[in-house]
């Protein structure tokens, strides 16, 4: 798999909302402590995860994310709490990595 | 409706009881159907207004009860509605036992996800087993899992089933006749999220050998569904086509049944002896049974698209596209389907209101599903169109009638949209739940669930609006019947029955309401109508046929009573430009219907909201005629032009 660009450079804190479609992402943290943070962390948003940004509504929101083998629409302000980097050459190699075919 | 839910009378020992868990998608339902075969019982919790499903599993020669616990992702929960699975697992729940056992149902496909909620799961304390689905979904997107270490490494049984093609349902069986035989993991789940996030990861790296990559047929297909262009056109192809069905479809059907109704009223005045008694079968029983049967095709037809939607997988997708425009009244996606569904009939578009997670979202898309226009507004609609809207046509081809009739439906969907933001900012306001919703790969439907969801849904709908029907049309009956008073001397039959209404009880009520109408425009004969229709909108045209004294609701002879009545004293017409505007308004906002009160009473678990949904609609829709009556009347003269 070929390292993936982040045409929204720069270091550190990016956001689930910020990345553009067809890219994939690591997750890094949610940010907050409360309901919403909970409801994604058991949506599987967790350390580590894979989570590829597959395209946005007609509309413009919300996004579909595809991560853990299923597919999850989330809104902007939701996607906003996740905290992501781009995926290490590491996990490129990962043989149990999700599959994902480009569109 | 909880007491068809209290603890089956027990010989000596109390049924073994299951709880069953699960996310949303992962196959619970089918799972739940597969076990207690479709024998559910359906009842409310205390307090929130989430279904509460109970069946009975026959497991050899003994039963056990299965409690099928909503949907969630993780048993921390965010909402009232969420919170009563933990309840119902530690037994805080009066009339609930504890479970004796817990299954959780995961799908293979994204186990990773479920893990730490299996960890929440078996940490309650319970013997708790996992069911493994769509176990041929998994091998199909070359997923690769094995049970045997998954069993290992969590210490607690796996059993892998393919729910409706039967697969491993022998061996779940087996299973569950002796909960306390399950392994039990030696070392517990870790309690804190974090530590139980990495738990669930070791395991997962040793259980999965392979992801499953993407379903290829859904990624094809969603490439046009979801595409800016395509999609937004399939949208608009979908909409269409769910009126078309509704409105041309059913119309065979609907005609066969008026049909018959018509015999069977005849046939019962010909053989029952003439009086009260074959007054109230033709005109009480048969007429209001076949007010609510004449609906079942385009509900059928209603459900059979909903379902179809539904479990190939299409509604999640429309809910997507849509979600923008819900989400600036401060809905979601979901409640567009069901205010969508309301546009046949407001009780499957209330039922369908279940599919949304936050309780204060769906209230307000409860509350603001009769607006929208159903077809028992259609009758009322066609006669007063049909009698004072003029046949010309505006720009080209396009009738006036027709564009009066569109201009009515969308005016009930925006009227909707409006209110419902509304009640967002100020009664109800949003609960802060985060909007996430699955979207599920596209699967062939299973014939036999599928008409199983629809026969269940149209039987629902039948035995809930007919006995409400059936009730109301007697009590109606009898309003409109007594007291018998003497015909004026010389009367023929027609104007005997005029004579007969105009003292009724019913009659009664409207003279009595007539100062509260008349600055909308209407008289006391209209208030007759208004005071029947509140039961059922309908039910005005057949009241004000009688009121006429004409033989058939949809006879030129009604339409020309109507634009033929004078005033008594002033002589001008009664149904001016003015009076029909603000009739028509009235009925495109006013609650009038005894099922839609009864089916949010079901839904919100009290009589507050359908009180409330009645009383806002009711002053909204006399303020509406209001306004309607004043513009039109000071726009168009008191006489009608042709």
């Amino acid at each position: 798999m070929s390292p993936n660009e982040n045409h929204d450079s720069g270091a550190g804190a990016e956001t689930l909302d910020q990345i553009s479609s067809g890219l994939s992402v690591a997750v890094v943290s949610i940010s907050g402590n409360d309901a919403i943070s909970r409801r994604l962390d058991d949506l599987g948003l967790r350390a580590g995860v894979e989570i590829e940004v597959i395209r946005r509504a007609p509309l413009g929101d919300p996004t579909l994310f595809e991560l853990c083998g299923y597919q999850l629409c989330l809104r902007r302000s939701e996607a906003g709490r996740v905290r992501v980097k781009p995926l290490s050459s590491d996990s490129a190699t990962d043989p149990r990595e999700s599959g994902s075919a480009r569109s | 409706m909880s007491a068809a839910l209290a603890s089956t009378p027990s010989d000596a020992v109390r049924p073994t009881s299951f709880g069953l868990l699960g996310s949303p998608n992962a196959g619970k339902t089918t799972l739940f159907n597969a076990l207690t075969g479709l024998r559910a019982r359906v009842g409310n919790y205390p307090g929130v207004t989430v279904e509460r499903r109970e069946g009975s599993i026959a497991l050899g020669d003994r039963t056990a009860q299965l409690i099928d616990l909503p949907g969630t992702y993780g048993l921390e929960p965010i909402s009232a509605d969420e919170a009563i699975v933990g309840d119902v697992l530690e037994g805080r729940v009066e009339g609930i036992d504890r479970p004796d056992g817990l299954i959780v149902v995961a799908d293979a496909c994204s186990l990773p996800r479920t893990l730490p909620f299996i960890g929440e799961a078996i940490r309650m304390g319970q013997p708790t087993l996992v069911v493994l689905t769509m176990l041929d979904e998994l091998a199909a997107r070359g997923g690769s899992v094995d049970l045997a270490r998954l069993e290992d490494s969590l210490g607690v049984p796996v059993v892998g089933v393919v729910g409706h093609r039967g697969r491993g349902m022998d061996q779940l069986r087996a299973k569950l006749a002796d909960p306390l035989s399950w392994s039990r993991p030696a070392v517990p789940p870790p309690e804190e999220r974090l530590e139980r996030a990495g738990w669930a990861a070791s395991i997962a790296e040793h259980v999965i050998s392979q992801m499953p990559v993407r379903h290829a047929l859904t990624e094809r297909v969603d490439r046009i569904v979801l595409h800016p262009l395509w999609g937004s056109l399939l949208f608009l192809f979908v909409m269409v086509t769910f009126f078309q069905l509704i409105f041309s479809w059913a119309a065979p059907a609907m005609d066969a049944i008026d049909g018959m109704i018509g015999q069977l009223s005849a046939l019962a005045r010909a053989t029952l002896p003439a009086g009260w008694m074959a007054d109230l079968a033709a005109d009480g029983l048969i007429a209001g049974l076949g007010s609510v049967v004449i609906f079942l095709p385009q509900i059928v037809l209603l459900f059979s698209l909903l379902y179809l939607l539904e479990d190939l997988g299409y509604m999640a997708r429309a809910a997507f596209v849509i979600d923008r425009v819900m989400g600036r009244i401060g809905l979601e996606g979901r409640s567009f389907v069901a205010l969508l569904s309301s546009y046949a009939c407001a009780v499957p578009g209330i039922m369908a209101t279940r599919t949304i997670p936050s309780p204060r979202d769906r209230l307000v898309t409860i509350l603001v599903a009769p607006l929208m226009t159903c077809s028992a507004r259609l009758p009322v609609y066609a006669l007063l169109i049909s009698a004072f809207v003029p046949e010309s046509k505006v720009l080209g081809p396009i009738g006036l009638q027709g564009l009066v009739l569109l201009a009515l439906y969308l005016a009930g969907a925006v009227a909707a949209l409006i209110v419902a933001g509304l009640l967002k900012k100020t009664l109800v306001p949003g609960d802060g739940l985060p909007f996430a919703m699955e979207l599920p790969t596209y699967r062939v439907p299973t014939f036999s669930l599928w008409l199983s969801q629809v026969w269940g849904s149209a039987w629902s709908f039948l035995r809930r609006v007919g006995t409400i029907i059936l009730a109301v049309t007697i009590v109606l009956w009898l309003l409109l019947s007594f007291p018998n008073v003497e015909p004026p001397v010389g009367a023929d039959e027609r104007t005997a029955a005029a004579h007969a209404l105009e003292h009724s009880y019913a009659g009664r009520m409207g003279h009595f309401i007539e100062p509260v109408i008349e600055p909308l425009g209407f008289d006391w004969k209209i208030g007759v109508g208004l005071v029947a229709s509140l039961a059922a909108r309908e039910v005005i045209v057949a009241t004000l046929a009688q009121i006429y004294a004409t033989g058939g609701d949809e006879d030129a002879g009604l339409r020309a009573s109507l634009r033929a009545d004078r005033h008594p004293e002033t002589g001008s017409p009664i149904y001016t430009p003015a009076t029909v505007a603000s009739l028509l308004v009235f009925f495109v906002f006013a609650l009038q219907c005894m099922s839609t009160l009864a089916i949010m009473r079901r839904e919100t678990n009290s009589w507050r909201w359908p009180a409330f949904a009645f009383g806002y609609l009711l002053g909204l829709a006399w303020i509406a005629s209001f306004v309607t009556y004043r513009v039109v009347g000071a726009l168009a003269p008191g006489d009608w032009v042709s």
